[in-house]
């Protein structure tokens, strides 16, 4: 298999204003003029037993052939900035996909989501340059943290082959109307929140079931079609082929709840509720379609503002991870605990094997 | 045009598989369907039976594979109708994979209902409509070997643009008219009198525009990936192409470079031109004779918002004529369609265009030939 280094996907126009640290991060070069990031990855790839076999060489290599090519393909960085009592809150987030494709057809043969989130807080106003640094921190990284070692970790778990022969796709992410208000009262961007939600339900799927998901569709794809730019200036529009399976997943419900309170500190639980759908949109079979709530808790000092944007998020990644934790091993605390509607141990066991189908 | 016996049809499309091959087509498509049976359940079983299941699995394909066959252009569309029966009789010789998705048993109705995706040997598709050309030759081929074919593409990119100014002419009438009234009245015994007098005058404007259409000149070049991408699909479709260069070599008629500075200042070619290229063809038994432009869009900066690459269009436009007998007939044309190339340099996508639409235009004539049943 190929290995044709980093990419970002998405429409050439506004990549600047869409990525605005990566896409100057892809820009570093190392001493031999070659990017920065795709040497840091080859040296991570040539380093670590994958269990894959990857040919490096030059990139004209792959357009001779007609084999698959393996790429690190970035679909989604988001930086945000909140000012808590005089100091600024930083959430970066860098988001991707280990993406393989036909060369030949231009197709995707499978993708394996991957994100990583950086939290910092520093005293006063948002800076450029610190955003920068945390951008590099999540793409970059250094030893197991980062989107680098991110891509080499999920190599070591999933199979690469040259076709699978089932395909699933998140291609619902939503937000009840109830929750779009909670999002709006918080601040947040209900669009982006429910783009970060499909990502997320793409990437556990992923990781925690070692499945190649269809990158979900939001921005960065066009009908059927994204471009991938790569490092080397090279562009190509692939295919994203039909899913034969098709996962949704809405929030109905998020709730906030003061736990307990002692004279020095206050317990708040972060709570949801969830629909999970997983379909066969030809037959309009459902395997599974059932609702589960989740919670987390937080504790703050007495007199500090809880940070509930970023409880609430913690939450719904949180949630979306232990419900994927589930798929192929569901423990009967877990429903009991967790489950809102009869059968959802049966439906864990149906969406088990969908994703047998598509391994 | 229709194939005597299915056996037939399999062996003519197996031999042609070769052709295929060698050209290194192996394009596939994908498509998914759902077939539905309705099974009859007994007393004590309501579940439906292999030969259920088989059948649903086949009415899943066909409908998948209608799914593909909706999507030809309207010459293959008329060509498949006459023969779709013989097509999904032998379903399984166009079909290079079934992936069955999922079944679904609805046991109170007694209907079963199979999914599937099924990737589709466009390659043998091609080649079945070209050996169901050949089998139902009319016009003026013999049934026999396939027919020579010889062709003149040629790629025109605009060199100068001579735009004329509008040319207004004005008319202008001036008309006048004067009256005068004159009144009398008698008061008691006094009369008095007045005069009062007017005139009119009024005139009217017009005239005419004279727009003389831009004199476009272009620079004419007939491309060898024109010729390759042309002729491969020709060639590819069981047609003996000639080059046009042996056709003057060997018969005589217009040069090519007489075809091209023709090209470079008119959309057709003189009759003197065509007439003498037409007649060479024929004197050297070619029986189907196609002719051709590309042209290229004006150059402008066209960026592709989604890659970043430079974006060239190219307009297409070309007829094929059934030379073999008597006066040349037009037995297919193309055109005008306009498609769009994408490279990183405005060259790279310029010659991607003229590469595609070359190629398209090929196959839309060999479609609309093998409608026709000429081969």
């Amino acid at each position: 298999m190929f290995f044709a280094g980093t990419a970002i996907i998405g429409a050439s126009q506004g990549q600047s204003e869409r990525y605005p640290h990566v896409s100057e991060l892809l820009e570093l070069e190392d001493e031999r003029g070659a990017s920065l990031v795709d040497t840091l990855l080859v040296e991570r790839l040539r380093a670590t037993e994958t269990g894959h076999n990857f040919q490096f060489g030059e990139l004209a290599d792959y357009r001779d052939g007609d084999g698959v090519v393996l790429a690190l393909a970035i679909d989604w960085e988001n930086v945000s900035t909140t000012d808590i009592d005089g100091n600024t809150k930083y959430v970066v987030d860098v988001h991707g996909q280990v993406l393989a494709f036909d060369y030949s057809t231009m197709k995707v043969v499978g993708a394996f989501p991957i994100g990583v989130q950086v939290r910092d807080a520093r005293k006063g106003g948002p800076s450029h340059d610190h955003a920068r640094a945390l951008a590099r921190r999540a793409l970059i990284g250094e030893d197991d943290f980062g989107l680098l070692a991110s891509f080499v970790e999920m190599l070591k778990q999933v199979e690469l082959k040259p076709a699978y022969s089932n395909r699933i796709q998140v291609t619902t992410a939503e937000l009840s109307p109830e929750t779009v208000s909670v999002v709006a009262e918080l601040g947040l961007d209900a669009d982006a929140f429910s783009a970060r939600v499909g990502q997320t339900m793409s990437k556990y799927l992923a990781s925690n079931q070692a499945v190649p998901v269809l990158p979900f569709k939001k921005g960065t794809v066009i009908g059927n079609q994204m471009a991938a730019q790569f490092t080397n200036g090279d562009v190509y529009q692939l295919e994203i082929p039909n899913p034969d399976y098709t996962v949704s997943f809405t929030v109905d419900r998020l709730r906030k709840l003061e736990l307990d309170r002692t004279s020095s500190q206050i317990a708040y639980l972060y709570g949801l509720y969830a629909t999970a759908r997983v379909s066969q949109p030809l037959l309009e079979k459902d395997y599974a379609n059932h609702q589960f709530k989740y919670a987390v808790s937080s504790t703050v000092p007495v007199g500090i503002r809880p940070d509930d944007p970023a409880a609430f998020e913690e939450l719904v990644l949180s949630s979306i991870n232990s419900f994927t934790q589930q798929i192929s091993d569901p423990q009967r605390e877990w429903v009991d605990k967790w489950g809102v509607t009869d059968g959802i141990q049966n439906a864990f066991l149906e969406i088990d094997d969908v994703l047998a189908k598509c391994r | 045009m229709s194939l005597r016996n299915a056996g037939k049809f399999l062996l003519l499309t197996l031999g042609c598989l070769a052709v295929f091959a060698s050209a290194g087509v192996h394009a596939q498509s994908e498509f998914q369907g759902v077939g539905e049976v309705r099974y009859e359940s007994g007393v004590f079983n309501s579940k439906p039976t292999e030969a259920d299941r088989t059948q649903a699995l086949h009415e899943a394909k066909l409908s998948a594979w209608r799914s593909y066959t909706a999507t030809f252009n309207t010459a293959r569309s008329t060509s498949y109708s006459a023969s779709a029966t013989k097509f999904e009789e032998q379903l399984d010789t166009f079909i290079s994979d079934v992936t069955v998705l999922d079944e679904m048993i609805d046991e109170e109705s007694s209907v079963i209902r199979v999914a599937v995706r099924i990737a589709v040997n466009t390659g043998m598709v091609d080649a079945a409509f070209n050996e169901l050309a050949q089998a139902g030759q009319t016009s003026s081929q013999a049934a026999g070997p396939a027919s020579m074919l010889s062709f003149v593409f040629v790629a025109r990119e605009v060199e100068s643009i001579r735009d004329f100014d509008e040319r207004r002419t004005v008319v202008e009438k001036k008309d006048s008219k004067a009256s005068q009234t004159d009144q009398m009245a008698d008061s008691g015994g006094t009369v008095s009198g007045s005069t009062s007098s007017s005139s009119i005058s009024s005139s009217t404007t017009g005239g005419s525009t004279l727009t003389k259409a831009d004199e476009i000149a272009y620079d004419v070049s007939s491309a060898s990936d024109i010729d390759s991408a042309v002729g491969q699909v020709f060639a590819g479709n069981g047609f003996e192409v000639i080059p046009y260069v042996d056709v003057f070599g060997f018969c005589g008629g217009a040069s090519l470079d007489a075809i091209r500075s023709e090209f470079a200042e008119s959309d057709t070619l003189t009759a003197g031109t065509r007439t003498a290229a037409i007649k060479a063809a024929s004197s050297c038994d070619v029986e189907l004779f196609a002719m051709g432009t590309l042209d290229v869009g004006l150059q402008q900066d066209e960026v592709d918002p989604a890659t970043g690459n430079r974006r060239v269009f190219v307009s297409v436009r070309g007829q094929i004529w059934d030379i073999g007998r008597g006066l040349p007939r037009q037995v297919a044309s193309v055109g005008p369609v306009q498609y769009a190339g994408l490279g990183p340099d405005r060259q790279v996508a310029k010659r991607n265009a003229l590469i595609e639409a070359a190629e398209d235009a090929g196959r839309v004539l060999v479609d609309q030939l093998n409608a026709k049943g000429i081969r």
